[in-house]
């Protein structure tokens, strides 16, 4: 059962129970309130009627034995003292009666001049019975029971009448208020309905959807507590797909940069063992391996720690001849290899910085460059005035690629760069590198007209 | 879900059948009614009336009370049915049905066609133009209610209605059912006939206080009463075109015809037609006798009593206004139940008027022979019973401030069978055997000098009427 089904059948039986409950109350009550007021008025008219008939024989004195002339007498003053329905009775004989039952039978009044009430159903009808024992100073002999019987009945029947009205008023009230109650909860209900329907569009993946609720009660407070749950739920979300990024950029950087110092290492490795080499030449080789080794390992390690941003990087003055250095050593072979001569010029004595990513970021911008020129065509390196540049003569970046240049796994021409082995990583390390040391990257090129990247160190 | 809107429409159900209306009971006659009865049912079956109730020949005493203010002599002949059983029966109101009024309109109409009743005819108007224009012309006197300034307005409305009623000669069927009517009837069957002896009227209604149905040939009254003097109230004797043996019989084969029980004459008297001039009488111009029917029980008739037999107005009168005790202080008005009574009016000719009101049902039965009270426990309850039903005398006599005196001489007690009925009872009633002491009342003041504010009329009716039964005081005015 929905939330609005169970809320509308308890506020249903709520309202049952409220409307059946004052209903009965109120008809109780009003029904008492008719039945007092009958009474009292029975009470003033059998008054009335004892007080009459006793005038009408004051009135009408006579003097007679015969008890049937004083029947008569009696039978005439009663029937002449009151409208109501009602009985005289004198020394058990029933004298004068309007009605069908005997009321003696239901009521008999003991002392004289106490008045003696009864209430009940007789013959399928609702009677108020009020007698009184009463003497006749014209017969003092004589013992006069004087009733009188108003019908009730008409109360009852306008307090089942009324029932009835009551029941019709109740249902079509149940029912008025159930509809009222349904309509009023789903609409109160449609919040929810938006949450949820936000909810699972964040959970197919939308996680920019919010709700959007206004109110200012609980909902609205469970809405805004929702959006911000939803925020921090995208914000982890983007956290997590950049570190998964981060990591598949580690992967691919760390795939990647195993290359250069590998191919070092492999081009040493088979040189020592397929060439001559004089034992000068091989301890050079071996040194080669090692320096490209270790590097390779200081590498990963800063790599890593930059990527998963746990690396803190401790800049100190280096020495720019040096990292121009290590880079001519680097690359040298991959250069020789394509045929591209590397043109070294530095006018700059030291730069604050990591020499290992420094060094790392210049082999990668050297790399681009040989992969762009053709062989024969120079790749030049110039550090000067706080900034260490990259150039080359080679076939360029189109304009529309170059805001997208440093993305990782960006590529402006996946064939070739898969080709020639590249997975579009090294720019984005190059930056990540620069922006690790607060200095600015900028690319500048021309298709067919060459590349020259720049890193500006602050001075 | 479904199953317990099932059970919730059940219960629903359950309560509204549990409040049905209590059925009402059917009526029951009261307990006064059925102690009477219970009384009534000793009886054996009995030879006579006079020797089983000690019924004496002559009734005769004299009484005085209230301050000697009422004074009663009694000289009186004690009538008695033939029957010699009272008997005593159930009786209820009845309309007249379709069955009736066919029956009715058989008889009287002859086999003529009834046709729609037309008001003023342009002949009737024009005569009556011609009256007051002979009037304005000075040709005859003005002898009218109101003044002659109403002259002008008088010739004005008799000339427009001389335009515009119908010919005598236009006239249309009327209906022989009963239909829907706007007024003291809810429906009526109305018209007249053309008659070899004349134009006869009819008219049968059915109201909810009253029902009547009425006959009369023009001239000879309208449809509220017959224009006639009794033969002794005629300045001069006047020789009878019939004997009231005659009369007699036409009226028995009349009633055969038309009621719906078993019927005798109470009463037949010699009546003049009178005709008027001006609203004058100037003379008879026919002579007859007027019947009153009653019904009768296994013989026994009830009783009629023509001063209780006027119809009341709207079908309500004003409570004591017969004795006299109404006044504006205690004026009530009460709805009553019009007595049963039959008129029929004849002459050498035939019926000339015939007057059917309030008819009863078939009377049901309830004891045959009723156990009566002694007639000497009877005179006893007349001797005390007539001076407190006049005691009211005493009240009127403070309130006027002088003393008026009432004579009743009884000439006449009769036995025989009165409706009584409940006080909220309007439609069923019981026929009783009552006592009626039929007698002259005259008042006039003890100061000669207050004459002129007492009414010195005598008139004849009935002063007590006891319930032959058990003794109890039957107001006539009332019914119970």
């Amino acid at each position: 059962m929905k939330m609005w089904q169970k809320v509308s059948l308890i506020c249903s039986v709520i309202l049952v129970v409220v409307v059946s409950v004052c209903s009965a109350l109120l008809l109780a009550m009003t029904k008492d309130k008719l039945l007092v007021s009958a009474y009292e008025h029975a009470e003033l008219r059998h008054v009335e009627l004892l007080n009459n008939f006793l005038e009408e024989l004051d009135h009408h004195a006579i003097e007679s034995d015969s008890e049937k002339v004083k029947h008569t007498l009696l039978h005439y003053c009663f029937s002449r003292a009151g409208e109501a329905p009602s009985v005289l009775v004198v020394d058990g004989e029933t004298i004068y009666s309007t009605l069908r039952f005997s009321p003696e039978n239901y009521l008999m009044p003991g002392e004289a001049g106490q008045r003696v009430k009864y209430a009940g159903k007789i013959d399928g009808k609702e009677y108020y019975i009020i007698g009184i024992q009463t003497r006749i100073t014209q017969f003092p002999g004589k013992v006069c029971l004087v009733y009188l019987v108003e019908d009730i009945s008409p109360i009852h029947k306008s307090v089942r009448s009324m029932m009835w009205t009551f029941t019709l008023v109740g249902l079509v009230c149940t029912l008025i208020g159930l509809s009222l109650i349904i309509i009023l909860i789903r609409r109160s209900m449609t919040p929810l309905r938006q949450l949820q329907a936000t909810a699972d569009s964040i959970a197919a993946g939308n996680y920019t959807e919010r709700a959007d609720i206004q109110s200012h009660d609980e909902i609205g407070s469970l809405a805004r507590n929702f959006n911000h749950m939803a925020e921090s739920v995208q914000r982890h979300v983007e956290e997590l797909t950049a570190t998964a990024r981060r990591q598949q950029l580690f992967i691919g950087a760390v795939t990647h940069e195993f290359k250069t110092p590998l191919t070092g290492i492999l081009l040493n490795a088979d040189t020592l063992q397929n060439t001559y080499l004089s034992e000068d030449e091989q301890a050079e080789a071996l040194r080669n391996i090692e320096a490209q080794g270790k590097w390779l390992e200081r590498l990963v390690r800063k790599m890593l720690g930059l990527l998963t941003a746990k690396y803190e990087m401790r800049p100190a003055e280096l020495s720019v001849n040096e990292l121009m250095e290590r880079v001519r050593e680097s690359t040298e072979a991959l250069l020789r290899e394509k045929g591209i001569h590397l043109s070294v010029i530095c006018e700059e004595q030291s730069i604050h910085g990591d020499m290992d990513l420094l060094q790392s970021a210049i082999v990668n911008l050297v790399d681009n460059a040989a992969k762009a020129s053709a062989p024969g065509q120079q790749v030049s390196i110039r550090a000067h005035g706080k900034v260490i540049e990259v150039s080359d003569r080679g076939k360029g970046i189109p304009a529309d690629a170059l805001e997208h240049i440093t993305e990782p796994f960006f590529m402006v021409d996946k064939s070739r760069s898969k080709k020639l082995g590249g997975a579009g990583l090294g720019l984005a390390l190059v930056k990540e590198i620069v922006e690790a040391h607060n200095a600015k990257l900028k690319i500048e090129s021309t298709e067919g007209g060459g590349t020259t990247v720049r890193i500006r160190f602050q001075g | 879900m479904k199953k317990k809107l099932a059970l919730l429409l059940l219960a629903f159900a359950l309560l509204l059948a549990g409040c049905q209306e209590t059925p009402e009971s059917p009526v029951v006659i009261e307990k006064n009614q059925e102690m009477m009865i219970e009384v009534a049912q000793k009886g054996n079956e009995t030879s006579s009336l006079i020797s089983d109730f000690e019924v004496p020949e002559k009734f005769s005493g004299d009484w005085s009370g209230v301050d000697n203010c009422v004074v009663v002599h009694a000289d009186a002949n004690i009538t008695l049915p033939d029957e010699a059983c009272a008997p005593t029966a159930k009786i209820e109101r009845r309309s007249f049905s379709q069955a009736d009024a066919d029956r009715m309109l058989e008889v009287f109409l002859d086999g003529n066609t009834l046709y729609q009743e037309q008001g003023v005819t342009r002949q009737k108007a024009q005569e009556r133009l011609e009256h007051y224009q002979a009037i304005q012309r000075g040709e005859i006197p003005w002898e009218h209610d109101g003044t002659i300034d109403e002259l002008p307005r008088l010739i004005e409305y008799y000339a427009e209605l001389a335009r515009t009623s119908p010919d005598e000669s236009e006239r249309s069927p009327a209906s022989t059912v009963f239909q829907a009517y706007d007024g003291l009837y809810d429906e009526r069957i109305e018209g007249y006939a053309q008659l070899e002896r004349g134009t006869a009227h009819i008219s049968i209604g059915n109201g909810a206080m009253r029902h009547d149905a009425v006959f009369y040939m023009d001239g000879y009254g309208d449809i509220n009463r017959c224009n006639t003097l009794y033969v002794e109230q005629l300045p001069e004797e006047i020789e009878m075109d019939m004997t009231a043996e005659a009369a007699l019989e036409m009226g028995n084969a009349l009633i055969a015809s038309v009621g719906n029980g078993s019927f005798v004459c109470d009463q037949i008297k010699a009546v003049a037609y009178a005709e008027y001039e001006n609203e004058q009488y100037i003379g008879y111009f026919d002579s007859g006798y007027e019947m009153e029917f009653v019904r009768t029980v296994e013989g026994f008739p009830i009783a009629h009593c023509p001063k209780y037999e006027m119809p009341p107005e709207g079908g309500k009168y004003l409570v004591g206004a017969f004795a006299g005790t109404a006044t504006p202080e205690n004026e009530t008005y009460a709805e009553t139940w019009g007595y049963e009574r039959i008129t029929v009016h004849v002459n050498k000719d035939g019926v000339v008027y015939f007057a059917w009101s309030n008819p009863y049902s078939e009377p049901e039965i309830q004891t045959v022979d009723s156990q009566l009270m002694s007639f000497s426990d009877i005179s006893d309850i007349f001797a005390k019973m007539i001076i407190v039903k006049n005691s009211e005398l005493k009240v009127i006599n403070e309130r006027n401030g002088f003393v008026v005196i009432r004579d009743m001489d009884i000439d006449n007690v009769r036995l025989s069978l009165m409706r009584i009925r409940s006080k909220d009872n309007l439609d069923q009633g019981l026929l009783v055997p009552v006592w009626d002491f039929w007698g002259t009342e005259c008042s006039y003041p003890e100061d000669e000098s207050y004459r002129d504010l007492v009414y010195n009329g005598k008139y004849y009716s009935v002063m007590l009427t006891v319930n032959a039964i058990d003794g109890t005081i039957i107001d006539r005015e009332l019914g119970y």
